[in-house]
């Protein structure tokens, strides 16, 4: 059932069981996960079923520390949300990534890899992927030609890839708007979520639209599914009762803000050809492919953060600029085009140089989670936006740890190629002094958000506890990779659909009590 | 003497002097170019890149320090046949890498008896041919 909630009367009162606020990647597939059952989910969406520059502009906001994308056009504010654009890039996190290291200060998850693997398989089902199955030997089975560079495992290993071509809103629009029980509101954005006196339960959302009207939504269990920056931004905001914003008695929300740092970091020159489809990607044909990735035993011998390796011809890779110049419009739209222009460009480009030893060379792109880091954080801004709401600002801040890491990830690498002699690498020029913490501003993150309101046992180092409930609020559960205790390198989408199937599993259990 | 014979003998002097020199200077060569040139980067560098990278390693060291590295490194495998020569240096390239007897010069990670061989090339007259 779909209601646009321009149409509605003002200040109509919504009441259901379950309320999910955000109808993006966690939130679909929750509310997906709630057809036919006896229950009233009540889904609500900010924007509409396109893009609309007006809602968007909610999301805009500013930012400082490390060079970052614009707020605006890091993410997709309508049904279905960014996988309205995104890659489909899909692998789980590795066991370490829940584990507590003691060379990564803050990590360790209260949940493990296994708790997740059930939900990991579910979620390949709501991302139409293949199997979940991510083992080398079963994908070189199945694809021809996935030929591996002949690296010891032990220090360097192949870590498999899915590609998704899941776009929500147009791939389950008609499933959700055609539920009984699932009640889709467009044009509604939470503006507040209304605690009790105590603060420590939800009695009502507080809805706005640029139509000038005002409702509420009450509900026994809220689900916020809006995006780990604006999940922060929701509950510093909802202050009419805690001052500091709900959740945040210890001053933990919107902390900890994490992205997936992805760079050119090194060259890889090989002395001959090495025929193989194992490390190339084509959008739309590619089934599975692999990146270059550390293993545990090293991670934990050199005291490095996880990481891989993707390898692109570096004929290509050279002439690519940074994507913080290319994605630099507040329009996600012209950004994405003037991104994919310079990638076309270079291609192009490239062809008339693919000649002599660099046909054979490949860039070296990083990718490896952000250490946590409580200095990397969204706070709010002294700016409202258009609902009266102050916009998220971010100041997204490194560490020496994760510069450190990424050196060394390709000092293994080259050692590996060295062993092997097929070739030689070469690091970037920001890498080669192992004194400079510093990063250019040319580090790129993967439009990939995480961390504000993260997991742990002890509401005095995380937001939420195991089951994605907010301490000390019994009502009021956050879904999405705005969670994550730890990043992990691969991009979050499929792990934040699997914990979200979690999460309503939990819920599915604790209604029927 | 028929001229005909005279050419042929004339020849044949010229070549049992020629073919010899010719063996043994080749044979220098290749041991020198053996020693000299890593033999990986010279398939993916160019001959300058090779004297930078030469150049650095050496400025890392004070001059007699560097001599007698070289000079070791020089004497250690003056005796080998140039097929053990070969081998050996490739086992040892690879060795470097297992034990992390590496170095970052400009930015390219090698094994550090490849930077001794960079080294000796950026001085050689290989270099200034």
């Amino acid at each position: 059932m779909h209601i646009d909630s321009r149409d509605l009367e003002a200040n109509t009162v919504i009441e259901g069981d379950i309320c999910i606020i955000g109808a993006g990647a966690a939130g679909v597939s929750i509310a997906l996960d709630w057809i036919n059952s006896p229950f009233k989910v009540i889904l609500l969406e900010g924007g509409g079923f396109e893009y609309e520059d007006e809602i968007q502009d909610s999301y805009a906001g500013e930012t400082s520390g490390q060079k970052y994308y614009p707020l605006k056009s890091s993410r997709l504010h309508y049904f279905g949300g960014t996988t309205g654009h995104w890659a489909g890039m899909c692998s789980p996190f590795d066991d370490i990534d829940f584990m507590e290291r003691d060379w990564v200060p803050n990590s360790g998850w209260p949940i493990t890899k296994k708790d997740l693997d059930p939900y990991y398989k579910k979620a390949h089902e709501t991302l139409q992927l293949g199997p979940y199955n991510y083992d080398f030997e079963y994908w070189q089975r199945v694809i021809p030609n996935l030929n591996p560079l002949p690296l010891d495992k032990n220090v360097v290993w192949n870590k498999m890839w899915q590609y998704s071509l899941a776009r929500f809103g147009k791939l389950y629009k008609d499933t959700i708007t055609d539920a009984s029980n699932i009640h889709l509101y467009t044009y509604a954005n939470v503006t507040e979520i209304n605690a009790n006196l105590n603060g420590n339960h939800i009695g009502k959302a507080t809805l706005k639209n640029l139509a000038g009207k005002t409702h509420t939504v009450r509900a026994k269990y809220f689900i916020m599914a809006c995006g780990a920056i604006q999940n922060a931004r929701l509950l510093l905001a909802s202050k009419s009762i805690v001052q500091n914003g709900l959740g945040n008695d210890n001053d933990l929300v919107g902390r900890y803000f994490m992205e997936h740092l992805e760079v050119p970091s090194a060259e890889l020159w090989l002395s001959k050809p090495f025929p193989t489809d194992l490390y190339s990607w084509t959008f739309g044909k590619t089934k599975a492919s692999a990146e270059l990735a550390i293993s545990e035993k090293m991670q934990q011998e050199h005291r490095i953060l996880n990481g891989t390796a993707s390898l692109v011809p570096l004929t290509i890779g050279r002439l690519q600029k940074s994507r913080l110049d290319t994605w630099a419009d507040e329009d996600p739209k012209k950004a994405m085009k003037s991104m994919l222009q310079d990638w076309e460009l270079a291609a192009e480009k490239a062809k008339k140089e693919n000649k002599g030893a660099i046909s054979k060379a490949y860039q070296l792109n990083t990718r490896i989670e952000q250490a946590p880091n409580p200095n990397s954080r969204v706070t709010l801004g002294s700016e409202l936006d258009a609902l009266g709401v102050p916009r998220a600002n971010l100041h997204w801040e490194l560490t020496s740890l994760d510069k450190r890491s990424i050196r060394k990830i390709y000092e293994l690498i080259g050692q590996q190629m060295g062993i092997c002699n097929l070739g030689r690498v070469r690091l970037l020029e920001f890498l080669q002094d192992p004194n400079d913490n510093s990063f250019p501003e040319t580090v790129n993150g993967g439009w990939h958000h995480m961390g504000t309101t993260r997991m742990a046992n002890d509401p005095k180092q995380g937001v939420v506890d195991a089951n994605c409930k907010v301490h000390r609020i019994s009502n009021l559960y956050v879904a999405g990779s705005g969670c994550y205790t730890t990043s992990g390198a691969p991009n979050p989408t499929l792990t934040l659909v699997a914990l979200s199937l979690r999460l309503s599993d939990h819920l599915k259990n604790k209604i029927k009590d | 003497m028929k001229r005909r014979n005279f050419f042929l003998l004339s020849l044949a002097g010229v070549a049992t002097v020629a073919i010899p020199s010719y063996y043994i200077w080749n044979n220098r060569n290749l041991r020198k170019n053996l020693l000299y040139e890593p033999r990986i980067l010279t398939s993916i560098l160019e001959t300058s890149d090779i004297v930078t990278i030469g150049r650095i390693y050496s400025e890392q060291f004070p001059k007699i320090k560097l001599k007698k590295k070289l000079q070791n490194f020089l004497i250690e495998n003056e005796d080998r046949e140039n097929r053990d020569l070969e081998i050996i240096l490739e086992a040892t390239v690879k060795k470097d890498f297992q034990t992390g007897n590496t170095v970052v010069l400009d930015g390219w990670i090698l094994s550090e008896t490849e930077a001794i061989q960079c080294a000796l090339f950026s001085t050689s007259e290989l270099n200034q041919s």
